[in-house]
């Protein structure tokens, strides 16, 4: 068995094309990693400040052509404000600005519905009070106490104020429930000193990471309340433990100070080069589609054939060597990718702690560890691939085929994949039996929390790639490795009792 | 001398098509056997099955005492050969070749410098595959087959497409071969010449039926005789004088000439009661080589594509 590994390594390793695909796939996924290290340092940057000069000279031209125009001194008084006193449009200051300014002036887009989350170009109220009335005293008192907390940045009154307001009943709340969850979230800034945000990020992001974290906390806890996702679906208990899962990773990160990581760090970007893992099983299928049937197209499996070993021994001797230089692609690609990585971060935070939840189990984990381990994992898929090119390698003896079969079926799993997705989660209900279908199991990066989870976190309940949501990570797996199996079995039922005509 | 290979009943179909309906035969170690039939006879269809590249559907095949189905490894250790092509893998060297198939078999790597010594292959055998003539192709076939020293070397058709001296070369390599190391060598053909040059037994066969196994000499004896055409006047009297006296030796009888077998002592004898019953000779000519006839005769024909 040695003897026919050592030779169906010179085979592979002695034909230039091996290399050249090898090096495309590895430049490929660099090339990735660049362009995503260019894209995220190119970040678009919005000059606020700019903006308000803008409208400042917009609504002193108005106020000179109509001096009554309470909207326009509205305007002109907060953005002259922002600019004085330095407020970026993230600030918490920026919605309680708008929010005293409607009060004071009484018309315009003031918000009353106690989450902050309200920009200059939010929705209008319903705008039953016109834009004339004079505002009545205690509303000028309210407006003037706010004022007051604006001026010396206190958040924490301000934070105080809004559950008073909800509590009163002042700030009108759909539902007992959704009025707890808001009362529960400022109480959550007000526990861990967390200074609230606008919510909005128009080009600066100075809110602080555990903002993030208790907005992501109070949509999960909404939609468990709620019983149902953003698109009206209900719940599967499956979902609810994510969620549930999501809010403890959330929580735990708030408590022991361990910020998500950025996208644009180090670890980050590393991260992002897990996607090559697709390259990788593009690489895996053109090997394995040919190692079998090449030997067919040019004649020399007789020459395999007629050795003193049984066909099994050949078989899985090709296997090995398949293994074999799909471990050594992935470590080049993960060994470049790692110096590349740190040539442009300088290899900060390379230690970086992450609280995420594995295995069932909240807690924090070197998150260098959990990148490599997605890596292997991700693996998994790849070689699966791998052994359904080897299967239709065996099978048709056509180098062609099994190659451009294998990736059709890749491909266009993925996109059907897709459209099932988006069926099941418009309502149409989940297909009896697809999850145990092997493509829709290959995609197990859908259970495993990247840096980037926490944007899908702040979106809701998201993370549905999958097209039944009972499905879970060890299912996925165990599901690949039987189609695995199965996949060897019969490439390899093939090759040894078919006649070689 | 033992038996190396032994086939006993071996039967093979395509599907409904049957291929060989019942096949024995056996080759003695140092023999040079020659496997004889038209194209589609089913030669290379039992040289697959002897190396394992088919399944048989009944029937046993021994190599060295190694039933090749029980023991395949074994079996094989004992066996080598070149089935249709000399297919090797072009990208890369002689060398590299050769040394794939020494680890296969388990040879000693000083023996690949051996066997390239033996077919007169030093020169080149670190160029790539692809650059090789065919000639040197067959060569190094030859080579890669006896790396690991089988008891029996399995051939066919291997001076196909060779020029007059390659096939010389081939030739000479197998003869030598056979006769200095003891080696069994079957060599499928169908080209009579090149079986009666150097093989000791024929075997022929057709429609996956052995017609006939004999020594090349026996073959010469059995049929023993040319054709020779005879031109002679009067017509009339020649075929009525043949017919009354050796009527088992007419081949043809046309318009103007009569085809004989007979052997050359006997050619003066005809000759002599010809002409003393007045029939004149005005030529005489050899017209078919003797083993080719009985070849035709034997599998009636030759161009059976089955």
């Amino acid at each position: 068995m040695g003897n026919l590994i050592r030779n169906e390594r010179l085979k592979l390793y002695k034909r230039p094309s091996t290399w050249i695909l090898t090096g495309i796939i590895v430049a490929l996924s660099l090339i990735g990693l660049i362009l995503s290290n260019l894209l995220m340092g190119s970040a678009y940057v919005y000059d606020w400040r700019w903006s308000c000069e803008q409208e400042i000279e917009y609504y002193t031209m108005v106020l000179r052509e109509n001096p009554e125009d309470a909207e326009a001194a509205k305007y002109l008084e907060i953005n002259t404000y922002r600019l004085e006193n330095d407020i970026s449009p993230s600030d918490w200051r920026s919605s309680a600005l708008e929010e005293y300014a409607s009060l004071k002036y009484g018309s315009g887009y003031g918000d009353k519905s106690g989450l902050i989350t309200i920009g200059p170009d939010g929705q209008p109220s319903d705008g039953t009070d016109g834009g004339t009335a004079e505002p009545d005293a205690e509303t000028l008192e309210r407006a003037n106490a706010l004022k007051a907390m604006i001026d010396s940045n206190d958040w924490r009154s301000y934070v105080e104020q809004k559950i008073a307001d909800l509590e009163s009943g002042y700030t009108p709340s759909a539902n007992e429930d959704e009025k707890q969850v808001s009362i529960e979230m400022y109480g959550l800034y007000l526990e861990y000193d967390v200074p609230p945000s606008s919510g909005i990020y128009y080009g600066d992001n100075t809110a602080d990471w555990r903002y993030t974290q208790i907005q992501s906390i109070c949509a999960n806890k909404l939609a468990l309340i709620r019983g149902e996702d953003d698109y009206g679906n209900l719940l599967s208990q499956n979902k609810r433990a994510r969620l549930e899962e999501e809010n403890a990773v959330s929580i735990q990160r708030i408590a022991t100070d361990t910020p998500p990581v950025e996208s644009a760090s180090f670890l980050g970007l590393l991260e992002s080069t897990v996607t090559s893992m697709e390259l990788v099983t593009l690489l895996l299928i053109v090997f394995a589609g040919g190692i079998i049937a090449s030997e067919f197209g040019t004649g020399t499996v007789k020459l395999l054939l007629i050795t003193p070993h049984r066909r099994k021994k050949i078989f899985w001797s090709k296997a090995v060597i398949l293994l074999e230089i799909t471990l050594i692609t992935v470590a080049a690609v993960f060994v470049l990718a790692f110096l590349l990585c740190g040539a442009f971060t300088g290899f900060q935070g390379i230690g970086t702690m992450q609280v995420m939840t594995l295995f069932g189990q909240t807690a924090r984990f070197p998150y260098l560890l959990y990148i490599v381990m997605k890596m292997l994992l991700l693996l998994l898929p790849a070689l699966a691939y791998g052994a359904l090119a080897l299967m239709l390698s065996a099978v048709t003896r056509k180098s062609a085929v099994a190659i451009a079969v294998s990736l059709l079926l890749m491909f266009g799993s993925q996109i059907v994949m897709a459209l099932i997705v988006a069926y099941t989660s418009y309502g149409g209900g989940v297909i009896p039996g697809i999850k145990f279908l092997f493509f829709a199991n290959t995609d197990l990066a859908a259970y495993l929390p990247s840096s980037s989870g926490a944007i899908g976190a702040i979106m809701g309940t998201s993370g549905g790639s999958l097209p039944d949501n009972s499905m879970t990570l060890g299912f996925s797996v165990a599901v690949v490795l039987i189609y695995t199996a199965c996949f060897l079995w019969i490439a390899r039922d093939s090759f040894c009792r078919r006649d070689v005509k | 001398m033992s038996d190396v290979l032994v086939l006993k009943n071996v039967h093979k179909a395509f599907g409904k098509r049957v291929i060989i309906p019942d096949l024995s035969f056996s080759v003695k170690e140092g023999e040079v056997f020659g496997f004889l039939g038209p194209n589609g006879a089913g030669k290379t269809t039992t040289i697959k099955m002897i190396l394992g590249l088919l399944s048989m559907d009944s029937g046993s095949i021994t190599v060295a005492g190694h039933d090749i189905e029980k023991e395949f490894p074994q079996a094989m250790k004992n066996v080598s050969g070149i089935v249709e092509n000399p297919d090797m893998y072009a990208y890369l060297s002689g060398y590299d070749n050769l040394l794939l198939q020494a680890r296969a078999c388990g040879a000693k790597r000083e023996r690949i410098d051996e066997v390239v010594a033996l077919v007169g292959m030093q020169m080149r055998i670190k160029e790539k595959f692809k650059t090789y003539s065919l000639g040197m192709k067959q060569r190094l076939g030859i080579a890669q087959a006896l790396l690991h020293d089988p008891k029996i070397l399995i051939l066919d058709e291997p001076t196909n497409g060779l020029d007059p001296a390659g096939i010389k070369e081939v030739r000479d390599l197998l003869k030598n071969l056979a006769h200095n190391t003891g080696l069994a060598v079957l060599v499928s053909s169908h080209i009579l010449q090149e079986m009666q040059q150097i093989c000791d037994t024929v075997c022929i066969i057709n429609r996956g039926q052995i017609l006939q196994v004999s020594s090349v000499d026996q073959l010469m004896q059995q049929s023993g005789s040319g054709v020779y055409r005879y031109i002679v006047r009067p017509m009339d009297g020649a075929a009525q004088y043949l017919q009354a006296n050796i009527p088992d030796r007419i081949v043809d009888i046309a318009s103007d000439h009569i085809d004989l077998r007979v052997s050359e002592e006997e050619v003066p004898t005809v000759n002599r009661r010809l002409m003393e019953n007045g029939i004149a000779i005005y030529g005489l000519a050899v017209v078919g080589s003797s083993l080719e006839q009985s070849f035709m005769e034997i599998t009636g024909g030759g161009n059976v594509i089955g």
